[in-house]
């Protein structure tokens, strides 16, 4: 029998299949996302376990939550977005504290000779304390549009702003960003 | 006027998309806006540095596994609770006769007061007073219906009645209600895909049969219609002429697929826990995600379930067509 297989099916259809109790649907929605979720959290919080565990517990409460979900222009990552930014929220209001840069551990890569991967683990060091260092509009737009590549119209659906907007705001966030990355590399110096 | 940004932030989003989707490099972009200057090589170094920086940071392949096992064991953890309390709540007397209660009720408030309410609301579209009306009676009409396959003509009815609506709103030019039309025809939708995923093992194919020909045609009504849209709404014509497309995709889904899993109220058959060796699910799943939905054959025993499988016979006790309808404009 001829079965579109699960990876090449929409993100609605799966949606709507994992409304049904479907697990094998969220599974591959599971796939298809968890790395950007990964990756937006990382950047936040800084620490790979601690970014591990949360992301998990995104999925987890997006499939508590998908009943509630109506598609309406609003694509399913943008939705996985906003409920990892809310439990973004509820973790930094549990630890009622920000996330310490020093606990910053990067993953090993033995690939990399020793120099190469010290040198870049401090620019990334440098970059993260840049990034968190900007106003949160300006540090959302960097990390949805240049960390993340989502597309301009998806970030301003999700930032609640209009492209044209959305495009000024990243222009803007760039310009300071770089700004913040000079004085951190001076500050090193 | 524009402003300095607009238009550079135009560029510089324009190049980033180029260079994030592979079109170009970031010379190529510079060379294809020579005007833009020093300004743009910096700021496109910036997010390009940025970008690869980030860009290893992921998951690794053991974590993405294990997490992937550990989430579906948790997820079907709450559905086995969930279908748990399904299969006992509805079994209880007191229960049955609340729900018998409610919809004698519910029919005398319709042949009462109700009845002159809902003729006159029925010719109603988005933007007229009694419309709110029409949902309701709708929205009741659905929760009283008990069989899945009722459940199911209901939606597939209402989501018709919602492109006749369009079509009104079209004709009678209320552009300023259509945005609400529209949403409410894919809301309607949304239920009808939920509902379809929920119907019986044998009672679904002649269903999906009807539903995809009904949607086929609503297809071609909207093809017809594009051309009468305004422009300022045409976007969210668009959405719900591929929102359409997506549950006939559905539908052709389903009638490909194979048959549903009749696993007893809490039990969860092995293979619906991983992927087929073709890597497709199975359909019809009669588990609750997270008693968000109350399924049709909910307080069935197994040997129950089996006998309403084979006659198609809806038995009376189950309760379908408990979740609401998606909030909808009037």
């Amino acid at each position: 029998m001829n079965v579109t297989p699960l990876s090449e099916l929409s993100d609605s259809i799966l949606v709507a299949r994992a409304k049904g109790g479907d697990t094998g649907a969220f599974g591959q929605l599971y796939q298809r996302y968890v790395g950007d979720i990964y990756r937006y959290l990382f950047v936040r919080m800084g620490d790979t376990k601690d970014a591990e565990d949360l992301a998990e517990e995104v999925f987890f409460r997006a499939f508590q939550s998908l009943g509630r979900y109506r598609e309406r222009g609003w694509p399913f990552s943008s939705f996985l977005y906003r409920v990892a930014q809310n439990m973004l929220i509820d973790y930094y209001r549990s630890q009622k504290m920000n996330v310490p840069l020093s606990a910053y551990e990067p993953k090993p890569d033995s690939l990399r000779p020793l120099d190469d991967h010290v040198i870049q683990d401090e620019e990334l060091k440098t970059l993260r304390v840049a990034i968190d260092d900007l106003p949160s509009n300006y540090r959302e737009v960097i990390i949805l549009r240049v960390i993340l590549s989502l597309p301009t119209a998806i970030v301003a659906k999700w930032m609640d702003q209009t492209e044209v907007s959305t495009r000024v705001l990243l222009h803007r966030a760039l310009e300071m960003l770089r700004g913040r990355v000079r004085e951190q590399n001076e500050k090193q110096i | 006027m524009k402003n300095r940004y607009n238009s550079r932030s135009d560029i510089l989003d324009e190049c980033l998309r180029s260079i994030q989707e592979g079109k170009a490099t970031l010379e190529d972009c510079l060379r294809e806006h020579p005007d833009a200057g020093p300004e743009l090589r910096i700021l496109l170094e910036t997010a390009v540095n940025t970008r690869d920086l980030m860009a290893p940071i992921g998951p690794s392949p053991e974590y993405v596994k294990t997490s992937e096992a550990r989430l579906r064991r948790r997820i079907q953890a709450v559905q086995k609770t969930s279908n748990a309390r399904g299969a006992t709540r509805p079994q209880s007397v007191s229960w049955r006769i609340l729900r018998a209660a409610i919809v004698v009720l519910l029919m005398a408030v319709l042949l009462g007061s109700g009845w002159g309410v809902f003729s006159a609301s029925a010719q109603a579209i988005p933007g007229d007073p009694l419309y709110p009306a029409k949902l309701e009676f709708e929205r009741i009409s659905l929760a009283v219906s008990w069989s899945p396959i009722g459940n199911v003509t209901l939606l597939a009815d209402y989501s018709d009645r919602r492109l006749e609506e369009i079509q009104q709103l079209i004709s009678k030019n209320r552009d300023q209600d259509l945005s609400a039309g529209l949403e409410n025809y894919e809301g309607t939708l949304d239920l009808l895909d939920a509902a379809l995923q929920r119907l019986p093992v044998n009672a679904g194919s002649a269903q999906l049969e009807d539903v995809q020909a009904r949607l086929s045609h609503h297809n071609h009504i909207l093809q017809d219609l594009r051309t009468l849209i305004p422009s300022s709404t045409l976007e969210l014509f668009d959405h719900a002429v591929d929102r359409s497309r997506q549950s006939r995709e559905l539908i052709q889904n389903l009638r490909l697929g194979k048959g549903p899993v009749n696993t007893p109220p809490g039990q969860q058959k092995k293979d619906t826990k991983q992927l087929s060796p073709t890597g497709q699910p199975p359909k019809h799943k009669t588990e609750t995600p997270l008693g968000q939905q109350i399924t049709n054959t909910m307080g069935l025993s197994p040997t129950e379930r089996e006998l309403e499988e084979k006659t198609k016979t809806p038995p009376g006790q189950q309760k379908k067509g408990t979740e609401k309808p998606p909030k909808q404009k009037g």
